[in-house]
């Protein structure tokens, strides 16, 4: 391994890392997703799609593990706004 | 130069903002940029699609069973991705090329099915400006909101071939392999959306 300009500057774990956790997430994400593809209730659907994406952002993405101010930024950035765009103009679209 | 107990209290100004690498922090910037493109994208699909009186039914040109594949595929390689961060923090240079090796055998499988669902619809007369099941704005957002989407996953599966290379010669850093792996999380977090909002709903 080679040090980068910027990186924090952690060595590595020597210990054996743990999947397992991983392979669960990813259990959890194929069992929604076969409910959302069977079901197709939009009653599933949108928390379907909420759930697997909560599930990859903190699990997969390592959001969870992160400063909670950060956690914040990334949340108010991209849920605040894509709600505003979902639940306020895309309604719009009835009456055009 | 910022000390580790300094990357812990609040930035002010110092390297490493957050507490996190500048290549992580910015490849998070480039996430927030790119969903809200998506939600965009997104957005304008479903103001078209509710003004609409002709919207065509998917599941009559469109196999859910193998668009169901296609997810499960993606999420495969997420999770490998996740895997390889894992390995690639721990330092074992055998399993970081391992899983960035079976990520990218994922990606490129997930594109080579998607090449066949394009070849599918446009087979079946779908063209970005007609559709001849319904209303002619549906092919519009399938080939520009899929095509965007296809060209992330060819840009990681590009960035994952480089890492696994690399990974094979011992010359990856955790840092790296981890910022590799959020840009996967995201393109695999984005079809979470396509694939609920084009096909399911």
């Amino acid at each position: 391994m080679t040090d980068e300009i910027g990186a924090p500057r952690t060595p590595p774990n020597p210990a054996t890392p743990h999947y397992a956790i991983y392979f669960k997430i990813w259990g959890v994400l194929l069992v929604i997703t076969l409910l959302m593809v069977f079901t197709r209730n939009p009653a599933i659907l949108l928390p379907g799609m909420a759930a697997k994406a909560t599930l990859i952002a903190l699990w997969f993405m390592h959001l969870k593990d992160e400063r909670r101010d950060f956690i914040f930024y990334i949340a108010a950035s991209i849920v605040l706004l894509s709600l505003i765009l979902f639940a306020v103009i895309v309604p719009d679209g009835k009456v055009m | 130069m910022t000390t580790m107990a300094g990357t812990e209290s609040r930035w002010t100004g110092g390297l490493s903002p957050f507490g996190m690498s500048w290549q992580k922090l910015m490849m998070w910037w480039f996430i927030v940029t790119d969903a809200l493109l998506f939600a965009g994208f997104l957005g304008g699909y479903g103001f078209s699609r509710l003004g609409s009186s002709n919207w065509p039914r998917v599941e009559e040109f469109f196999s859910l069973s193998y668009l169901t594949v296609m997810t499960f595929v993606l999420i495969s390689s997420s999770a490998t991705m996740a895997c390889a961060v894992a390995a690639a923090k721990a330092g074992d240079r055998v399993a970081v090329a391992r899983f960035t090796g079976l990520t990218t055998a994922g990606g490129i499988l997930f594109l080579g099915m998607q090449a066949y669902e394009w070849a599918h619809f446009i087979s079946a007369g779908g063209r970005p400006w007609s559709n001849p099941h319904g209303d002619a704005r549906f092919g519009s957002y399938f080939f520009l909101v899929t095509g965007f989407h296809g060209t992330h996953v060819l840009i990681g599966v590009l960035i994952l071939f480089v890492a696994t290379l690399r990974a094979r010669a011992g010359r990856f850093t955790g840092n790296g392999i981890e910022v590799a792996g959020l840009y996967w999380h995201f393109v695999d977090l984005v079809w979470v959306f396509i694939f609920g909002c084009f096909y399911l709903i």
